[in-house]
């Protein structure tokens, strides 16, 4: 429960939301709404619907047959192939907006724009054709297939949204971690005795042979392809927690044999060239391979893509915290008494947050513009997912259809804006107040 | 504050979008016969272009220019004019017609020997005479283990050996190892080297075809064919203007990486007196420029800094079409081509870890009930949805051997259900989605549909076809896919549906490519699965009958056979779209790859002629 | 200092090698077949039966050098390495863990040649394209050239644009500039570049609007007239240049602005400053000096991170602008599985990225003086 308060705490604090003007904080919660809420305001299904006295919420259940009563009888329908529309009822209560984010529909296809003349059925049995009502309006036009733009604005807002915080949330987490730690411990801190670094480099065939090699052997090489990708990921947590073993178990106390057979772990090199070695790697490669193995899923791509962008946020915290060491205040508090954890938690981080907030924010429209790109190509979501960067990306083959790519647009320059004058405000816990 | 700049952008696009929608669709730019001669311009505009140079729009860069070794169509449209060839394609007359030959081979009873005569005059660029040296340096280089030519060496399998004759000294017989009819028709791919350019040291003398063709043969131990393996494989007989040679009326003289490449026409070329209209060329320059782009084409095409293109997408062709100002510059025209879109089922999903969906030739016949086949033309070919015609079996419908009383599969949920109920597919656990019970596990109807992400066409096809189907309680995973792993799913069988296309010429085919249960064992292009001993023999007997009538009575059952076991769901016969400058007068278009001949296009001139 | 440089340029070396065997392994884990994909050619113009290609199949992985182990050690049992998958029963042998050298692998190969077609890196030969055959390193010349100039123009640009901008919005943080200019900025950043590309060509490429630029190339098509000096050739290259080096530098705009504003606006603000200025000190010489020196710490950073895509390209600005760079290439030869493209590619790309980290590191200790990185008593 302390957890979830301090996390909450965490994200008040990098949104400041109660410091903004009216109209700002009016339309992030107008979008926070719109990706809680999308299937209530725009679903092809009615909300509420009233057929011969028995009353029933089509929308939200999730049943996937639906009962259809027409005069009199009743029968199961699979809920794909019902058209709510031709369905006779008493009261039938639709959302605002009466289509969802892919359906097609042929009668307005062809990219139909906003102002121009729309069509619906007037007689199923003459497929003739009528001006469109009003009600039925593609307001915001629609794409080649006929899909509404509007509706597919409001589940994308929700899509984005979300790929773009978890992403930036797996990110910083990544970045800051490696970055403090590089930054933090530099090259001259930690040592470990050199028997213990022996024993861990003789460890790395047996280990690796017997966690790695031996169960495949044991299962056979049909059968291994059926374990879940997860048990790979736990094997490398095994395979690091046994080379870290001998450093715990301490064959030689280190603090009385202080200058002879121990080493210093150069921290930050390591990490250094790491985040190099990461970064030499260009991150097109990196997701198209990785894209290629597992078929892209929005988890699948919040995952590669948080674990692509880390390295920026990483060096600006490694670069701020070198900084911040040699102002000399770590010292002050080292002489305090105070342990590493606590200076790194309540200062130094603050401290260095500053640069790092700004990245971070860029970060989600970051991320965002990224799965726009991957559209782009062809990589990326599943096609039948619609998202800002999906619509963007069809609206380059017709340019005439500029409503494909006006409103998405808007919607990612208007959140933008919103979360840069988030970033804007002054952080509390800026370094003048501290010192 | 923020809002004005939105506004701003929001009515200049607005204004810009209204400039675009004009109605001016011209209707008669559809031409329905499989070889169309475009009418020359009457009028000819003062501001046009009067150099006698045309600029072809390529989507993508040819892999290289090897004579040899290589395989991309960039490549073939440019090499048709800097290279010749024994034996060509008359397209208007859709027969082969002799170019370095001087008549079509004489074939023996048995149909393995072919002996041709080469013609006199053909001269290499350094003056040499075209001889049967170079014919046979060209055959054994194709065959030669060391060469770098993967993707069509199988197609020299079937060349036994070359003998020249002793009496005349431009008469060969080229001996082939079984009857075949693409025995002739291979020699139209591949280009003639000269055998004193390619190999001046006379190494390939030394060795045999039998050495070629023999397993056993460890070429890495023979130092000279190595070296000369080395040579003739290095790169700059692929990239290098200089190191271009070839006996077409064009060479090679530019090639800007990614960007363009530039032939010009030789002097006093051996094929400027020649009788055949098809081998005179009267451009003086051709540039071949490389733009992936769609809009970026269209905008050449506006500023008329492009002359001609057969590569377009129909939404470019349609907007182009519809802008006065390049209908008065251009043709535009749909052609009808032999190309055609399926969905393949795989049938035979052995050796692989796909459930057995598609065994059944009901449920197969099922899914065809439920592909909305004219809503997928609709979208892909929009308002010319109606000249689009729908293929029924596996010969198109232009081609004399089509077989007229299949009648199409019309879309039809109901009857689809059925279909499928009464094949054991229900929903028994009531989910939405169709579930049977298949070597007692119990497998539901979900369907991975692989496509090309080449041309956004295909997704939108894709998902039109899954929502269709989700109609009937069939869940459709899409999976776009790059072209080298589509191409390795598809033979690997890989997959449960693929949507795919397939090229086709007015030649008679050779079922067996696609359709013989030998091209499914080997991985190839028998992605389906189709095929039993009775297909397979007709099929061997449709390949070695001669006489016309018979031959295209057995199509009309081959036809049947697929009709019944549908393999594909057939979809429609593709149209190209194509794109020609009206200062250029002699244009034929037709059904056949490349789809016109750039060499033929006279520049109409200002004084009437 | 530079005892530091010294062992910094050093590390280069096993840093790369680390980096290539990665790449190695990185690239065999991916699913595809390299033969597979160089025989089926990148058309599918020709059916054939693949049938009658196993042979050519197993000697063209021989040839390639496809079929031997990656690197000189190999985890393995005791046995034979390649009996550890086989079910027979075999002896106790099978699960001893083992290191086994092997002195022919693909590593020692990519490093000194075959003896077959390549010569090995360390004597500059960086084997030759699977799908093409082109050789790698005429390959890579041929289109970096853009990809770099592009990259480190458009990031020097940015540089000079966001940094006039972030200094008078600093000094006059109410003026409309200051606040207008932002937002222009935040909306040019949040259009994908993929669009704002096709934008600017519609509305500056297109005859109906205004027709100042020309829609694709580097060059005109059919290469300069003959006989023209090379001044003459840069003034016809430029127009051609224009748009794209725009979509280049837009993006990095608003987010450069922003880091130079907050961080300016922050370092002047501090203790230091204040002394300066109670200490007289002229306001635009020291005190600006002053500040400038600790803003670019957070400036250099951003400005390293701009190495890595130098060599990469943008696949999307390519393929808009028909840009004969690196990112198209890259992106076939990842579908075409073409390793020794691939590797250079990571090699050249790893080169770069580490000169860039270093040269920001020194920037580093060069704009901030308290910042050393010469050895230190232990503190």
């Amino acid at each position: 429960m302390k957890t979830i308060k301090t996390v909450w705490t965490a994200l008040k604090n990098i949104f400041r939301l109660k410091d903004q003007p009216l109209w700002l904080r009016r339309i992030f919660q107008l979008y926070i709404f719109v990706a809680l809420f999308a299937p209530v305001i725009a679903n092809r299904e009615p909300l509420f619907m009233l057929q011969d006295g028995s009353w029933s919420f089509p929308a939200f259940q999730k049943s996937a047959y639906v009962i259809i009563r027409d005069n009199g009888s009743e029968f199961s329908m699979l809920r794909q192939a019902v058209n709510w529309q031709a369905v006779k009822s008493d009261v039938q209560i639709f959302a605002p907006i009466p289509y969802d984010a892919s359906s097609s529909d042929l009668l307005n296809y062809n990219y139909a724009s906003p102002l121009g003349k729309q069509w619906a059925i007037a007689d199923i049995s003459t497929s003739e054709l009528k001006p469109i009502s009003w009600r039925s309006r593609h307001w915001l036009g629609t794409t080649k297939t006929g899909a509404d733009v509007l509706a597919g604005l409001i589940y994308s807002t929700r899509l984005s949204l979300f790929i773009g915080f978890f992403t930036i949330l797996i990110a910083s987490f990544i970045g800051i971690c490696i970055g403090s730690l590089a930054g933090f411990f530099g090259d001259r801190t930690i040592r470990v005795s050199r028997t213990s670094l022996l024993i861990s480099l003789l460890l790395v065939v047996p280990a690796g042979f017997y966690i790695f090699i031996i169960p495949e052997k044991i299962i056979g090489p049909t059968e291994s392809e059926n374990v879940p990708a997860y048990f790979t990921f736990l094997k490398i947590i095994l395979f690091v927690f046994i080379l870290l073993l001998p450093f715990n178990l301490r064959l030689k106390k280190i603090s009385k044999d202080s200058t002879q057979k121990s080493w210093y772990i150069p921290v930050d090199t390591l990490l250094s060239r790491f985040i190099e070695l990461f970064l030499s790697v260009p991150r097109l490669i990196l997701i198209i391979t990785l894209a290629a193995i597992s078929r892209p899923s929005v988890m699948s791509l919040i995952i590669i893509l948080g674990f692509t962008s880390w390295t920026g946020i990483a060096r600006m915290v490694r670069a701020e915290f070198i900084r911040l060491k040699s102002t000399g205040f770590i010292e002050a508090a080292t002489s305090l008494g105070l342990s590493n954890s606590r200076k790194i938690f309540s200062h130094l981080l603050p401290n260095a947050f500053i640069p790092v907030r700004v990245g971070i924010i860029f970060g989600i429209a970051g991320a965002i513009l990224a799965e726009a790109g991957l559209s782009f190509l062809g990589i990326g979501l599943s096609p039948g997912t619609v998202s800002w960067g999906s619509m963007m990306a069809a609206g380059r083959e017709q340019f005439s259809a500029w409503w494909l790519v006006v409103f998405p647009g808007l919607a990612i320059s208007v959140l933008l804006i919103i979360l840069n004058r988030i970033a804007d405000q002054k952080n509390q816990f800026s370094q003048e107040k501290l010192l | 504050m923020i809002k004005n700049p939105a506004l701003l952008l929001c009515s200049f696009l607005f204004l810009f979008a209204c400039k675009e929608s004009g109605k001016n669709r011209n209707f008669d730019s559809i031409n329905l016969s499989p070889v169309v001669q475009l009418q020359d311009t009457l009028t000819v505009d003062p501001l046009w272009s009067k150099e006698n140079t045309i600029i072809s729009h390529l989507s993508s860069e040819p892999d290289n220019l090897h004579p040899c070794n290589g395989g991309s169509s960039p490549r073939s449209e440019i090499l048709i004019q800097t290279q010749a060839f024994l034996l060509s394609t008359d397209f208007e007359k859709q027969t082969f017609a002799p170019e370095l030959a001087t008549s079509l081979p004489e074939i023996s009873s048995d149909g393995l020997s072919l002996t041709y005569t080469l013609r006199k005059d053909a001269k290499w660029d350094n003056g040499e005479t075209l001889s049967v040296s170079d014919i046979i340096f060209t055959a054994k280089a194709q065959k030669c283990p060391l060469t770098n030519n993967p993707s069509v060496k199988a197609y020299w399998k079937n060349l036994k050996t070359i003998i020249p004759d002793s009496r005349d000294s431009e008469k060969f017989t080229m001996i082939m190892k079984e009857n075949n009819i693409q025995n002739m028709s291979f020699v139209t791919s591949f280009c003639i080297m000269q055998s004193s350019f390619h190999d001046p040291k006379n190494i390939l003398n030394n060795f045999s075809f039998e050495q070629f063709d023999d397993s056993s043969f460890r070429p890495e131990n023979e130092k000279a064919l190595l070296d000369w393996a080395q040579n003739f494989n290095d790169d700059k007989y692929g990239r290098i203007p200089e190191y271009l040679n070839g006996l077409g009326a064009y060479k090679v003289v530019n090639w800007e990486a990614g960007q363009s490449v530039t032939i010009i026409k030789k002097k006093n070329h051996w094929t400027a007196n020649s009788k055949d209209s098809r081998m005179l060329s009267y451009p003086e320059k051709i540039i071949y420029k490389v733009n992936k782009d769609e809009n970026s084409v269209q905008l050449e095409f506006k500023t008329q800094t492009l002359d001609v293109s057969t590569n377009l997408s129909m939404g470019s062709f349609i907007t182009l079409a519809s802008n006065p100002a390049v209908s008065a510059n251009y043709h535009h025209v749909l052609s009808l081509t032999y190309n055609y879109t399926f969905l393949s089922f795989n049938e035979k999903p052995e050796n692989t870890k796909r459930a057995k969906l598609f065994t059944d030739k009901n449920v197969r016949r099922a899914f065809a009930f439920l592909t909305p086949v004219d809503n997928l033309t609709k979208v892909v070919y929009k308002e010319y949805s109606s000249y689009c015609k729908r293929m029924i079996s596996n010969v198109s419908p232009l081609k004399p051997e089509f077989n007229s009383s299949l009648k199409a599969i019309e879309l039809n949920i109901d009857t689809a259900v059925l279909m499928l109920n009464k094949s054991g597919w229900t929903d028994s656990d009531a989910d939405g989605i169709l579930d049977k019970l298949i070597d007692g596990i119990k497998t539901p109807l979900k369907v991975e549909l692989i496509y090309m992400n080449s041309s956004p066409d295909w997704k939108d096809m894709a998902t039109l076809i899954a929502e269709s189907y989700a109609k009937a309680g069939i869940k459709t995973e899409l999976m776009p896919v790059d072209l080298r792993v589509y191409m390795e799913k598809a033979r690997q069988h890989d997959f449960d549906m693929l949507l795919g296309s397939w090229g086709g010429t007015s030649f008679p085919e050779d079922f067996s490519q696609l359709w013989h249960t030998k091209s499914w064992l080997n991985n190839g292009s028998n992605y389906s699965g189709f095929g039993n001993p009775e297909s397979d023999a007709l099929i061997d007997s449709i390949k070695t009958e001669i006489n016309i009538e018979k031959r295209n009575k057995m199509i009309m059952r081959f036809q049947e056979m697929i009709y019944d076991d549908q393999p594909y769901v057939f979809l429609f016969c593709s149209m190209r779209r194509n794109l020609v400058h009206k200062r250029f007068g002699n244009v034929s278009l037709f059904a056949d790859r490349p789809g016109l001949l750039l060499n033929n296009f006279k520049l109409l001139s200002t004084t009437a002629e | 200092m530079r005892s530091y440089l010294l062992k910094r340029i050093i590390f280069f070396i096993p840093t790369l090698l680390l980096l290539v065997l990665l790449s190695f392994m990185l690239l065999h884990l991916a699913p595809g077949d390299p033969v597979d994909r160089m025989m089926m050619g990148p058309d599918t113009q020709y059916h054939q039966d693949a049938g009658e290609m196993t042979d050519q199949r197993s000697y063209w992985t021989h040839r390639l050098g496809l079929d031997i182990p990656l690197f000189y050690l190999s985890i393995g049992s005791l046995e034979n390495p390649k009996s550890v998958f086989d079910n027979k029963v075999g002896s106790w042998k099978k699960f001893v863990p083992f290191l086994h050298f092997h002195s022919d692998n693909q590593f020692h190969r990519w490093l000194f040649g075959d003896n077959l077609s390549s010569k090995g890196i360390l004597r500059g030969d960086f084997g030759i394209s699977y799908s093409s055959g082109q050789k790698v390193s005429d390959l890579i010349s041929s289109r970096i050239g853009w990809s770099l100039f592009f990259a480190l123009f458009s990031v020097t640009l940015a540089y000079l644009i966001s940094l006039p901008i972030g200094l008078y919005s600093v000094q006059h943080p109410e003026s409309l500039f200051s606040k207008t200019s932002y937002t222009i900025l935040i909306l040019l950043f949040s259009l994908p570049v993929f669009w704002t590309a096709t934008v600017l060509l519609m509305i500056f490429s297109n005859p109906d609007m205004f027709y100042i630029f020309p829609a694709s190339g580097v060059q005109p098509a059919g290469g300069f007239p003959a006989g023209i000096s090379w001044i003459q050739k840069i003034r016809m290259t430029v127009p051609y240049l224009v748009i794209p080096t725009i979509c280049y530098t837009y993006s990095s705009l608003a987010f450069l602005s922003r880091i130079f504003r907050v961080t300016i606006s922050d370092v002047l603000k501090q203790d230091f400053i204040k002394t300066a200025r109670a200490k007289g000190l002229p306001e635009k010489t020291d005190v600006g000096k002053h500040a400038f020196r600790n803003t670019l710490i957070p400036v250099i950073t951003v400005f390293s991170s701009a190495f890595p895509s130098a060599v990469g390209g943008s696949i999307l600005l390519e393929t808009i602008f028909s840009i004969p760079g690196m990112g198209l290439t890259i992106y076939q030869s990842i579908d075409a599985k073409d390793y020794p493209v691939l590797i250079a590619v990571f090699f050249l790309t790893g080169l770069i990225t580490m000169a860039g980290f270093l040269i920001s590191d020194l920037l580093y200790a060069v704009a901030d003086p308290r910042i050393s990185f010469s050895k230190k008593t232990a503190s």
